[in-house]
């Protein structure tokens, strides 16, 4: 069963399309990682999923029902963990959960009991009656995660739930999405860490200017690149480069020059690393190292949308 | 809803913050004010400053005679009353402050005109209504005489000796009026007015911390968050008030009058006026920071257009005086203290109007914008 439907949704913001013309499917019990470097369009479709933004066109169905009608049931079962922590600082960690989650219409004893259960789930039952001010950065990140799964919601948005933590932190909140997932909650995760998505999901969709430009699992991702090699090198001083010269030479795809690293998508059956490694000698700037990757999810976007996640 | 209710009561009541400036500080006010001013309030026998009355009249009638007998009434309010025979000289002498107001008598057309200073406004108020239930006396007596003169004659106030009961009420209630109870209603009022940051904090707070979204993820509705807003500011405040009218009246001994549930219902319509503004400010301003520029403006000029920091009149600007009245807490104090120490309710139902409509306008564009916020 698709627990995510979704057919031609665009959405605009005056004349440019955040999202545009999408498609898209999410079967039940899948961790989906969606990627996309800032103003791809994650935000607006996690937004327009969970009931926040409206939709110019198109179709949505959440587990079968369109997002257009009936819109409060379909809100109970679903729990969004925000990018920005969004939590009361002046209230405890038990009372931000117990907050949340009642406005779900959790009451009483069971509200109780699920409230225990998240705090427990994200390890901050010790810390249940402490205000949030006295957390550090990961541990209030994982009471936000607590405040949207403490209701038992059957889909989970994570949207970037990671970013700014320690790395003990970042484990902790990777080994429990994937232990919602055991407990039978559908995930749509979106992280600028390409190994996180790797880690966790199934399967990942890649989003660029309000499209869906590629999907499946990680092999099948990387199986688009598979004709490519990417060559990484280190330059002692990259300013007085002309990466255009570089684009010149039979074989290469894409040059992408970030810093002091130049970044350069091959054709495999090529060999050209000669005339590279000459072309960078002639314009006087010394290669400190070399080297050569396979595809990765990174290299995967980065042949995709001719950008890093981070642009 | 009811949870965000219950929350925003949670969340003020741990401000430690707001508790200081909506309790503790009117407080605090109350006693410093009320003390400092106590010796000016409290420096005569009557219980007020001294001050003189000019009267004048041509033909010194029965009307005359009548306001003569009541003079005395005024002695004990310390207010002295003399006898003027240019008009115009003593308009001049009222306008430098000389004199608090002049009464012209006109025996013939019956008439009696009073002059006020604006800069001695609580003196002159207090004359124009103690004149006020001379003139209802004196129209009573004359009635009553042209009917049937015995009975004129039975009259208390109608005889020397009488004069007594020419609204008694007033006369006494003026002279318990000090500094304490002064401040005490107009501290109260003006903090009152903060409620509005009581509002205008409820929200902003939620935009800060990014957790209106996060509730508007769940099924409440905007309206919905709107509507509890609004209900869980104004039970904070209503509170916060109630604490300090209660502190005022049992440690402070502030008078707030024979009619206590109309005073409290002035109060009540003015925290509704200003939760109401405050919420809906921070509804309808996209970013927090907006909000709170337009309170941090807002609250000080209606205080200063209130009177709240210092008299107008006492400043002397005619202007200040005339656009004084779009000032909602100008309304509020001078009603409340016309209740209090007149028993003049002409202009309760206004007050109650013009705060309720203010409210009600604010919360009108708040939940258009409520609306516009209904995504789906």
């Amino acid at each position: 069963m698709n627990i995510v439907a979704i057919e031609g949704l665009t959405r605009k913001f005056g004349d440019i399309a955040a999202v545009d013309n999408m498609n898209l499917t999410i079967r039940e019990g899948e961790i989906y990682g969606l990627l996309g470097p800032n103003g791809a369009g994650k935000s607006t479709l996690i937004n327009i999923l969970s009931g926040l933004l409206k939709m110019n066109s198109g179709k949505v169905e959440l587990m079968g029902m369109d997002i257009r009608k009936g819109h409060n049931n379909l809100k109970k079962k679903i729990g969004v963990v925000p990018q920005d922590i969004a939590i009361y600082e002046d209230l405890t960690a038990r009372e931000n959960v117990n907050f949340f989650s009642g406005l779900y219409g959790c009451r009483g004893t069971e509200l109780k009991q699920n409230v225990i259960e998240a705090l427990a789930f994200v390890g901050l039952i010790e810390n249940a009656d402490k205000f949030p001010k006295a957390f550090s950065g990961g541990m209030k990140r994982r009471l936000n995660i607590a405040c949207a799964i403490a209701h038992k919601p059957e889909l989970i948005i994570m949207d970037e739930p990671t970013v700014g933590i320690d790395p003990q932190s970042r484990n902790h909140i990777l080994e429990s999405v994937k232990e919602l997932n055991r407990r039978g909650s559908t995930i749509i995760y979106t992280s600028h860490y390409m190994e996180e998505i790797e880690a966790v999901c199934d399967r990942a969709g890649i989003i660029d200017h309000g499209k869906l430009i590629a999907e499946g699992t990680g092999d099948e991702l990387k199986a688009i690149v598979s004709d490519k090699q990417f060559i990484i090198i280190g330059l002692e001083n990259a300013d007085g480069l002309d990466v255009s010269q570089l684009q010149e030479i039979d074989g290469i795809v894409n040059v992408l020059k970030d810093g002091n690293i130049i970044k350069i998508e091959n054709t495999k059956v090529i060999n050209n690393w000669d005339k590279i490694i000459r072309c960078i000698d002639m314009q006087g700037v010394r290669i400190s190292n070399i080297e050569s990757r396979t595809p990765t999810l990174e290299t995967v976007f980065l042949t995709l949308t001719g950008r890093t996640l981070r642009d | 809803m009811f949870r965000i209710f219950i929350k925003e009561i949670i969340q003020n009541f741990r401000n430690k913050r707001s508790f200081m400036m909506m309790i503790a500080f009117p407080i605090l006010l109350m006693l410093i004010l009320g003390t400092v001013f106590n010796r000016q309030f409290s420096g005569s026998s009557a219980g007020r400053p001294a001050s003189s009355v000019l009267y004048y009249s041509e033909t010194e009638g029965k009307l005359t005679g009548g306001f003569l007998t009541f003079a005395p009434e005024l002695k004990k309010l310390n207010i002295t009353v003399r006898k003027t025979d240019n008009m115009e000289t003593a308009l001049k002498k009222l306008a430098d402050g000389e004199y608090s107001a002049i009464v012209r008598i006109d025996d013939n057309s019956q008439v009696i005109t009073l002059f006020k200073n604006d800069k001695q406004n609580i003196t002159a108020s207090m004359i124009e209504g103690l004149l006020s239930a001379f003139i209802h006396r004196f129209n009573l007596i004359s009635g009553l005489a042209s009917s049937d003169p015995e009975d004129a004659g039975r009259l208390p106030g109608s005889n020397p000796g009488h004069e007594d009961l020419i609204e008694v009420v007033s006369i006494n209630r003026g002279e318990r009026a000090g500094a304490m109870d002064y401040y005490g209603i107009s501290m109260l009022t003006l903090i009152i007015m903060y409620s509005i940051n009581t509002g205008l904090a409820g929200t902003s707070r939620e935009k800060y911390s990014k957790t209106s979204d996060r509730i508007l993820l769940s099924p409440i509705k905007p309206l919905g968050l709107f509507i509890s807003k609004v209900t869980g500011s104004l039970a904070v405040a209503i509170l916060q008030t109630a604490i300090v009218i209660i502190f005022s009246i049992t440690v402070l001994k502030v008078d707030y009058g024979d009619d206590l549930p109309t005073v409290l219902l002035i109060l009540l319509t003015q925290i509704i006026m200003c939760v109401s503004a405050g919420v809906s400010i921070g509804f309808i301003s996209k970013n927090p920071d907006t909000g709170n520029g337009i309170t941090n403006i807002l609250i000080p000029l209606l205080i200063f257009l209130g009177g709240g920091y210092y008299p107008l009149e006492r400043i002397g600007s005619s202007f200040l005086i005339k656009i004084s009245s779009v000032s909602p807490l100008r309304w509020i104090n001078n009603t409340i203290f016309d209740v209090i120490y007149r028993q003049d309710y002409g202009n309760v139902g206004i007050t109650l109007l013009i705060c309720l409509l203010t409210g009600g306008i604010f919360l009108f564009f708040a939940m258009i914008r409520a609306h516009k916020m209904e995504k789906m």
